[in-house]
């Protein structure tokens, strides 16, 4: 019998540690795992016992790339138990702030960790070389990203000014007014990697997908709406654990996420993008069509351009927010402490990221449950390899491993939020 | 430890380990004004005449924030020519920092075998750094990556001094070890004395 073992003992490029092992026999993979040995972290466990005011805060340490949307999940789920809804102004501030982590999220993966792959280089540095001009235009777009969250989140990592019913503090007009002129620039920036992406070579592979992603009927989602996939499910976010599962794995510290007798599924930007291509605003649909995008794309690798069309999106977003702000007269509204139980999903960059707690009447934590968005993908990324390799065997050691990097890269894992990632090992026998 | 260059201790208080290849030297660096200066018609870059210092590390992870610390402390004493920020290490922020600015020292955390409270000092403008003794979080991109970033782009500053503090325990916590503490008096000590020395506007 004639095997074959691929094996990456440390993704790089990807946020966290995790390594892969692919196992073929007679040109058959008959094995995949995707390791995550970052160690599990316990918030959940952590949270128990802390008041609820502190979630925010604590839970947005579990990532330094998108906190943003751990905060934002933390917050909707306790003014879910709380039955209070934050609206108007606020809201679209919660929309603003997210836009930026979208944009500074979306901009580091585009250029720094996967254009790399598409363009043949073993880093963002050594494209840095042939492409100053490119790489100096992602981190100016980056900055734009930043520049939001510091302006709303007191600071750009690990932001601070986010409440449960609010914020602590929000911005006058005047503290607001430098960003239009950056989220002009952003958007044509954002336009530019839309065309440089779509220039890229992709590896002929679609594949029938299960795409889950919130769905809101006015808005392209962020913190809002119902679960919705493209094979019927159209749930209320309160159903969430009705539907999808978690399952432990003994090579990953990560759980594994399904959708109940239907299996692995897909979350992230193709999914968010496939599930609500005519909420894009339409410039990013029309950016879209130039890109030679149809309104559903089933090749994982394209991720790259359809980031690319949701940092556009967000810059879009924020402008439209900025031209309608008035600041709200209080930062924040009341939260009625009681005991009970709420749930929230929103839409972090890389995908859903639902979270769940039970408060007693003091307002202690007694129960949390967050589920990344990385994790849910876990499963698609194993299913990808495993139709994607037999592809491409007859390529030499390194650049298969570097093929399947390049793969799991489509989905911009986050491992250190899945633990609660990369080195490659083919087993060809 | 090993070090792409021989320890040679420059000042009397700790134990010092420096890339001698610059000389040890804080001073006498050609500035190259022209740095960074592309940049500036399309994002508004201020080039400063200031010494930029950065601590970075991170504050629960005990002598992780050996770097945090000694910029706090250089931020008490007002030091006149400097701008003093305390960052946790992302990138893409320290690559903002410190593109238009001439000088900067940087202070982090390292864990490379030495005595816990060693200093090592590199001139990273002439040299890269030796990657594996810093503590890079899991982030993708961190100091190593912003610097060698910078240098691909041309906009590493003329001057960029980074000290590693020896740290030896990195467990979740607050508090730095004695040691390490020790080191990072002397460290401020030293910072002060060099930095107070350097006439602001000195391009």
């Amino acid at each position: 019998m004639n095997t074959k073992t691929i094996k990456v003992n440390y993704l790089a490029r990807v946020e966290g540690e995790g390594g892969l092992y692919v196992k073929v026999r007679d040109d058959r993979v008959v094995d995949v795992k995707l390791k995550i040995f970052e160690p599990p972290r316990f918030f959940e466990a952590f949270l128990r016992g802390r008041n609820f005011v502190e979630v925010p805060d604590i839970t947005a340490r579990i990532c330094g790339i998108c906190p943003i949307a751990y905060q934002m999940s933390a917050v909707h789920a306790i003014e879910d138990a709380f039955g209070i809804k934050v609206d108007g102004q606020l809201r679209a501030l919660r929309r603003l702030i997210y836009c930026g982590e979208w944009i500074e999220s979306h901009t580091l993966h585009v250029y720094m960790l996967h254009a790399p792959d598409f363009l043949g280089y073993q880093d963002a540095i050594a494209m840095a070389k042939d492409h100053g001009g490119v790489v100096r235009r992602g981190l100016q777009l980056k900055k734009v990203g930043n520049e939001i969250v510091r302006l709303l989140g007191g600071r750009e990592i690990h932001p601070i000014n986010v409440r449960v019913g609010g914020f602590y503090k929000v911005p006058s007009r005047g503290e607001l007014a430098g960003l239009e002129e950056r989220l002009k620039w952003g958007r044509d920036a954002a336009l530019e990697t839309i065309r440089w992406t779509a220039t890229m070579p992709f590896p002929d592979f679609e594949q029938d997908y299960l795409f889950v992603a919130l769905r809101h009927p006015g808005e392209y989602p962020f913190n809002e709406g119902r679960i919705v996939s493209n094979r019927a499910l159209d749930i209320p976010v309160g159903q969430y654990e009705d539907h999808f599962l978690e399952e432990q794995v003994k090579h990953s510290n990560a759980l594994h996420s399904v959708l109940k007798q239907q299996g692995p599924y897909f979350v992230g930007p193709m999914a968010r993008y496939n599930l609500n291509f005519d909420q894009l605003s339409p410039l990013a649909q029309e950016a879209a069509r130039d890109a030679g995008l149809t309104p559903v794309c089933r090749n994982p690798f394209k991720s790259i351009i359809i980031r690319s069309l949701e940092i556009l999106h967000a810059c879009d977003e924020a402008l439209r927010i900025l031209s309608q702000y008035e600041p709200p007269e209080e930062a924040a509204i009341r939260a009625p402490v009681r005991s009970a139980a709420g749930c929230a999903c929103t839409e972090a960059p890389r995908g859903i990221l639902y979270h769940r707690y039970r408060i007693d009447d003091q307002g202690t934590i007694l129960e949390a449950k967050i589920v990344p968005p990385t994790s849910q993908n876990l499963r698609v990324i194993e299913q990808d390899l495993s139709q994607f390799v037999p592809k491409f065997l007859t390529l030499p050691e390194p650049e298969l491993g570097w093929r399947c990097e390049q793969a799991v890269r489509n989905y911009d894992p986050c491992i250190s939020c899945a633990t609660h990632f990369l080195k490659l090992h083919v087993d060809r026998g | 430890m090993t070090l792409a260059s021989p320890a040679l201790p420059i000042f009397s208080s700790s134990t010092w380990i420096v890339d001698e290849r610059d000389g040890g030297s804080f001073q006498g660096l050609a500035a190259d004004a022209s740095r960074g200066v592309a940049f500036l018609a399309t994002d508004d870059l201020m080039v400063t005449s200031k010494i930029v210092v950065i601590g970075i590390g991170n504050p629960y992870r005990r002598d992780d924030a050996a770097g945090l610390i000694v910029a706090r402390r250089l931020r008490e004493q007002s030091l006149r020519s400097c701008e003093v920020h305390e960052l946790v290490g992302e990138g893409t922020a320290l690559m903002e920092l410190w593109r238009g600015v001439q000088r900067v020292v940087v202070i982090d955390a390292v864990q490379s075998g030495a005595a816990a409270g060693t200093i090592h000092r590199f001139q990273a403008n002439l040299h890269p750094l030796p990657a594996r003794i810093f503590r890079e979080s899991t982030h993708a991109f961190g100091l190593i990556e912003a610097m060698e970033l910078s240098r691909a782009l041309n906009q590493l500053p003329s001057s960029l001094v980074i000290y590693g503090i020896e740290g030896e325990n990195f467990d979740a916590g607050t508090g730095l070890s004695q040691t390490v503490l020790d080191g990072v008096d002397d460290l401020v000590k030293d910072l002060r004395r060099e930095l107070d020395s350097c006439p602001a506007g000195n391009r």
